[in-house]
């Protein structure tokens, strides 16, 4: 009895914004602090109902949860982890690098959904990944990857750059 | 929250589709890359503010040559001003400085303006000798810009403390000036840098702490301050009561005297040690928070001989009530290892950590340890450290030094004596980069600091009882 009811929390169901249910081990679901903190509330009786995940859907569940498998064994963020040298590096290690080779469309969606699924090494992952592409590119080529409209003349563009060129001598 | 797209969203993987929270965390990433964040901020009027809080956060100044052009962005979009939250006024000698004071004097302007600022540095150009070639202007004119604005931001006895002012948040402070004509520079109205309701952390040096600083009354531990150094100060007693008094909890403390700088108009003056007592009337206002303090004492410089310093007999109860403090370091002649630290009753309970600096040309302490029985008869003590300065000395100089056959002896017996109290030594030789120069502090921005490494260790010698 004891057995069985341990071998039952070893794996969880979520179901997803499209109605499909995945099944996944307890503690690689836990890398999710929202998830992690539901199971907590529920206090492991209610394991076998799937959790509802409204706001992500099967393909970015299943991405999701291919980066938590990886990272199953990771230690726990510690506070030190929202020191400001974490925030400025923008080093990915190679997994991630590969993992994060994905169409931008799910670049960005498994940003959101690890934003809301409160998972912060996988946020930091894609927000790096992120940042790596507006490196090195100019003002237009920035525009064009990421699908923003130029609201300034040529004009007041031109005397941002000049007002803010000081800065780049350093 | 549309991550999974389905909703057939015009643009669904914009960047700017993300929350802002987002866009911010993106951006953070780049702050240490300010091409990216310069051309970025070029893309459009969302990006453009969210950028420049990082391009504008730190502004380091090491000539004047940029302030023309930060003013002028100053002055284009005066939110700016208000994200810097660090600033170093770090400006190298030239002899074409003396042209740009109307131009600082405007960029000083806008430190009033500074709310944000958590963290300023500021170092006179005229520094290490030049003031006589321009340091007028400073003292007359910077340093009185700095000084108006700290003084706004400052606590007034009866008034009330106006938080939407430049500086009102400030949180650290290192400010390295001199006077018009000496090395040395009078505290005046720069008493506001213990009155601040926000400043933790200050670093002064050069000055003049002899008055007697009456302003400072009303405020009673009204500040925050938790770090104090000062740096080849004049501190008297009587003014350092009065600054001890105003913080809350002080945590660290060092009482740099004027060691290094003693030129023809100024002689070799130590207060402190020659005003135990009183000092330790003054030390005692804090004696319930302070668990880091460090002395140097003018008069270390000019022994030869550790024998002949005389020792200090002072009155219970000493340093016993400073339950908090756990490391000493200081000279051989300071009233802190004269009389307290040779004096275990009157010692602080909890102290673990003593570290003695020695002054090149002295007799080394990898010739001879001073005083190893008033270290055993400190129970609370864990490890004792020396400190002895070098010039680049090569790798058999060093080897040299460790190994005379005598020397260890004497060295092994001592320490084997500590060691079996539980107490660590370490002998460290502190090397100078570049010879002669680099070792008087304050060690200004860029400068080489002392190098330190350890040649000695009791703990790995490996004693057999």
């Amino acid at each position: 009895m004891a057995s069985a009811s341990t071998d039952a929390a070893k794996v969880i169901k979520v179901t997803t914004s499209d109605g499909i249910d995945i099944t996944v081990d307890r503690q690689v679901a836990e890398r999710s602090i929202l998830i992690k903190n539901l199971l907590e509330d529920l206090g492991g009786e209610s394991t076998d109902e799937p959790i509802p995940i409204p706001n992500v859907n099967e393909a970015v569940m299943k991405k999701v949860l291919e980066w938590c498998e990886h990272h199953k064994a990771d230690p726990p963020a510690s506070q030190d982890d929202d020191s400001d040298s974490r925030k400025k590096s923008t080093d990915i290690e190679e997994w991630d690098q590969k993992f994060m080779q994905v169409d931008q469309e799910m670049l960005f969606e498994i940003i959101l959904a690890a934003n809301y699924l409160d998972i912060k090494a996988l946020l930091d992952v894609g927000c790096k990944t992120v940042a790596n592409m507006i490196k090195g590119k100019s003002p237009d080529e920035i525009r064009k990857t990421f699908n923003i409209q130029n609201d300034f003349t040529p004009e007041e563009e031109d005397q941002i750059r000049r007002e803010n060129e000081w800065a780049e001598d350093r | 929250m549309a991550v999974s797209g389905s909703d057939g969203a015009a643009t669904p993987f914009s960047l700017l589709a993300l929350p802002t929270e987002l866009v911010l965390q993106v951006v953070a990433h780049l702050s240490d890359d300010r091409h990216a964040l310069c051309r970025l901020a070029q893309t459009c009027r969302t990006l453009q503010p969210l950028c420049e809080e990082h391009i504008y956060t730190v502004i380091e100044l090491l000539s004047t040559d940029n302030l023309h052009d930060i003013l002028h962005a100053f002055a284009q979009r005066p939110a700016r001003v208000a994200t810097v939250h660090t600033l170093k006024v770090l400006y190298k000698f030239t002899d074409e400085l003396g042209a740009t004071v109307q131009e600082r004097h405007e960029f000083n302007m806008q430190v009033r303006k500074m709310k944000a600022l958590r963290d300023l540095h500021i170092e006179s150009p005229y520094d290490n000798g030049k003031w006589d070639v321009g340091g007028v202007e400073w003292v007359n004119g910077d340093m009185v810009d700095f000084r108006q604005a700290l003084e706004a931001a400052s606590l007034h006895h009866g008034g009330v403390f106006n938080e939407n002012v430049g500086l009102a948040k400030l949180e650290k402070f290192i400010l390295h000036s001199h006077g018009t004509e000496t090395d040395y520079w009078d505290l005046n109205g720069y008493h506001c840098l213990f009155r601040h309701p926000f400043l933790r952390s200050l670093h002064i040096s050069c000055v003049n702490l002899t008055e007697c600083l009456d302003e400072l009354d009303p405020y009673l531990s009204a500040t925050p301050l938790s770090t104090l150094v000062f740096d080849e100060c004049e501190i008297s007693p009587e003014s350092l009561l009065k600054i001890l008094r105003t913080p809350k909890d002080i945590r660290r403390l060092t009482l740099g005297e004027n060691v290094h700088y003693i030129r023809n108009s100024r002689n070799v003056q130590p207060r402190l040690s020659r005003n135990p007592e009183a000092t330790l009337k003054a030390l005692s206002t804090v004696s319930r928070s302070l668990e880091y303090l460090r002395h140097f004492d003018p008069m270390s410089m000019r022994v030869h001989d550790p024998q002949t310093i005389p020792g200090l007999d002072l009155k219970p109860p000493g340093m016993r009530h400073f339950d908090s403090l756990t490391v000493i370091e200081c000279d051989l002649w300071s009233f802190l290892y004269r009389g307290i630290i040779k004096n275990s009753r009157l010692a602080p309970p909890n102290l673990s950590t003593i570290r003695v600096h020695a002054y090149e040309y002295q007799i080394t302490f990898f010739e001879e340890l001073p005083d190893t029985e008033c270290y055993a008869a400190l129970p609370s003590l864990k490890e004792v450290e020396f400190i002895q300065p070098m010039k680049t000395v090569s790798a058999f100089v060093m080897a040299s030094l460790v190994c005379y056959d005598d020397e260890v002896r004497a060295r092994h017996t001592r320490c084997f004596v500590l060691w079996q109290k539980g107490i660590r030594v370490r002998i460290y030789a502190e090397l100078q980069k570049v010879p002669g120069r680099g070792y008087m502090p304050p060690y200004l921005h860029g400068e080489h600091v002392p190098r330190k490494i350890c040649l000695y260790d009791s703990f790995d010698v490996g004693f057999l009882r």
